[in-house]
This record gives C-alpha cells, structure tokens and sequence, in this order.
C-alpha cells in the first residue's frame, strides 16, 4: 500500500488502540502486527511521537518492568476529537471506494 | 564492551598521546632556540589538556552506564549503532536523550524475548533513525552537514589565525598570516572529508568513515610531497608551498567570520525549532 496512505491509516489506528487502554509503543507494535499490520518500532514510535506534539495523546513516563524509562500513552480531550474525525473520515472514504468498486464489479 | 567501543578507545588514546607528543617536541624544539613565549607556553598546556579531556570524554560515552549494561552481543551493537547515529544528528540533547531511552526500551525487550534486534528498524536502519530524528525535530541531513561545514570552516580559520599571532606575538593582530596548503586542507576536510565521514558513519560503514580519514590525510601528504619535489619551480607550487594568506586582514573581517559563526548557530536551532513545530 502507498506509504502516504499507510501512515494516515497507521496514525488513526494508533488513536484508536491508545482511547482502549494506557499503553505503549512496544505494545503499540505488538498490536497493529497482531492485525497483520507487519510495522516495526521505527514506523511507530514516530507517529507515536508527532502524535503526543500535537497534544493528541498524554504521555505518562515511567520506568519499564526491566528498568528503563518508558512512555505511557493515554488519549487527550483533542485526541478524542481526532479519534471521531477519523472514523467519520474512514468510513467516508470507505464508502466511496466500496461504491467504485462496486461498480467495476456491476459492470 | 564491543569491538567497536575497544577501537574507538585505543585509536582517542593513541590520538591523544601523539598530541600531547607532538606538543613535547615542538616545546623542546623552541626552548632550544630560546624562542618560547608566555603565549605559547599557555596555549602548548591548553592543548595537551584538551587532548586528555578528548581522551577522557570518548571513554565517558563509549562507557555504558544504568540499563545499558544489562545488553549484550547483537544488542548492544545496534543500541551502539544508534547512539552513534544520535550523536551526529541535528536534535537538542533532550531529544536525543529521549530517544535514547526509547530505543533502550525496545532494545532490552527484545533481548528479553530474544527476538531478533535488526526487526526494530527494518531493512533500512539509516531510514529508520531518520524517521526517528525527524519525529524529533531533526532537520534535513543535508542543510544541517552544509551549516556545520560552513561554521567549522570559519572556527578553524579563527583558531588559526590567533596560532599564528600567537607564535609571532612581535607582530600585529591583523597582519597574522596563514598557510595556503592550510587554508586549503581545512576546506577539503571541513567541506568534503567531514561530511562524507558523518554520512558514512550514520550508515554502519565504519570502515569507510575510518577509510575516508586516513585516504584523504595519505593523499594530503603524497600530493604536498611530490608538489614540493617535483614541481616546485611551478607558480602553483609556489602559492601552494610557501604561499601565505593574510585571511582576518582588519578588524571589519574578524567581525564577519564572528557574526556568520553566530549566524550559523541561529540558523541550525531556527530550522531544529521548525521542524519540531511541525
């Protein structure tokens, strides 16, 4: 998939996994490649990131059960906000692939 | 400790005792000739210590300290790998410092689940960190090679020049003159050797960021030698050889060479404040 894309799917998914529970970026991986994803630390602690600069998600350092400090994500109130534009904006465009490619199918 | 931390010790200690041992003969050289100075006496023990504070700093950062002792082999390799990558990159030190303990993080999970540690940064570690830095506030490698270049240009000019009024303090500030050879040797090493040995590093090419040093240090040298030798009745060779530039000439120059130093600082931090605004 083109990367552009990837990374405007990748960022909404993140919103959506950090609004379930306080989480972090290892876990952050574990999950979306869990979805089949196939994303590394690299791809997702940036967005990780850029997301927390731009005030969507709250970060909550602490050291990691083995010891290093860790970032704990949680969603802010403008992250909330973020999370419903997405899905709006998902099933928007969605909607609109479905129906094109509904109507290759039709043809 | 790796390999790689070994040899970065060894070659700063090695460094530092051949100053520090070029120092000593050019001291004993110009006791002799009874032509030491305050000035260069001061300056002979400022570089003899700068050279061991050189030597003491390496092992400082090449030393582990807190969680990063707990990695091993592969991992703390590629924990080293990045760190080197983080130290020539464009970010403030509380960037990098996060970072670090990013990585550090990631790094001792995986040792703890033994997974492999090339998979936290893909095919592509250069690009990986790249993305890492720039989340960051990392700027353009390429604006930011191009600034430090420019600025380094400029100190070394600036220490040069005050070397020479130093060794010959009978004469006035402004009429300190420097090498052509000099002036030429700086510009390759600040404009091409440097960089390509900083892009060959974030790369994982060690042995071209070594290799670049000692190819361009040996054709330095072969070329002034066979210049002098062999072609020494040349105009080229004459510049070259013996030729001297008065570079700060006035008070108005020194003045320039200062403010573009500053300038260049401004700029680096502007472009940093830019792209973590972004």
């Amino acid at each position: 998939m083109n990367s552009q894309i990837l990374k405007g799917i990748l960022e909404g998914c993140i919103i959506k996994i950090v609004s379930c529970e306080e989480t972090y970026g290892y876990k952050v991986v574990d999950e979306l490649n869990q979805l089949g994803f196939e994303v590394n630390e690299a791809t997702v602690y940036p967005i990780l990131n850029r997301l927390e600069k731009r005030n969507i998600l709250i970060v909550n350092k602490r050291p990691s059960p083995l010891g290093p400090m860790r970032k704990y994500f949680s969603l802010s109130d403008s992250g909330k906000n973020e999370l419903n534009k997405f899905v709006e904006e998902w099933d928007d465009t969605k909607e609109k692939v479905e129906s094109i490619l509904r109507r290759d199918i039709d043809d | 400790m790796t390999r790689k931390s070994k040899t970065k010790i060894l070659v700063s200690v090695l460094l530092g005792i051949l100053l520090i041992f070029s120092i000593s003969i050019y001291l004993n050289i110009i006791l002799k000739n009874d032509t030491m100075t305050t000035p260069m006496g001061v300056v002979a023990i400022v570089l003899i210590v700068l050279a061991a504070v050189a030597v003491i700093m390496t092992v400082k950062r090449v030393a582990k300290t807190g969680y990063e002792k707990n990695l091993e082999g592969k991992y703390l390799e590629i924990y080293e790998d990045a760190c080197e990558y983080l130290e020539i990159s464009n970010i403030s030190k509380n960037s990098k410092r996060e970072i670090k303990e990013e990585i550090l993080d990631v790094i001792s999970n995986s040792q703890e689940i033994k997974r492999n540690p090339e998979e936290i940064f893909g095919n592509d570690f250069e690009k990986a960190m790249d993305s890492w830095v720039i989340s960051y506030g990392g700027s353009n490698k390429k604006i930011a090679l191009i600034i430090d270049s420019a600025m380094f240009y400029f100190i070394f000019l600036l220490v040069l020049h005050m070397l020479n009024y130093i060794e010959n303090m009978n004469i006035d500030f402004f009429d300190a003159r420097i090498d052509n050879s000099i002036l030429i040797y700086i510009g390759i090493l600040t404009f091409i050797v440097m960089p390509i040995a900083r892009i060959n590093a974030q790369k994982r090419k060690y042995f071209y960021y070594i290799g670049v040093i000692v190819l361009f240090v040996s054709i330095y040298i072969g070329f002034s030698e066979i210049t002098h030798r062999y072609f020494s009745h040349t105009p080229f060779s004459k510049w070259y050889s013996v030729g001297t530039t008065n570079v700060i000439a006035s008070l108005p120059i020194l003045l320039l060479i200062i403010s573009a130093i500053i300038l260049l600082l401004v700029i680096k931090k502007l472009v940093r404040k830019k792209n973590k605004s972004l």
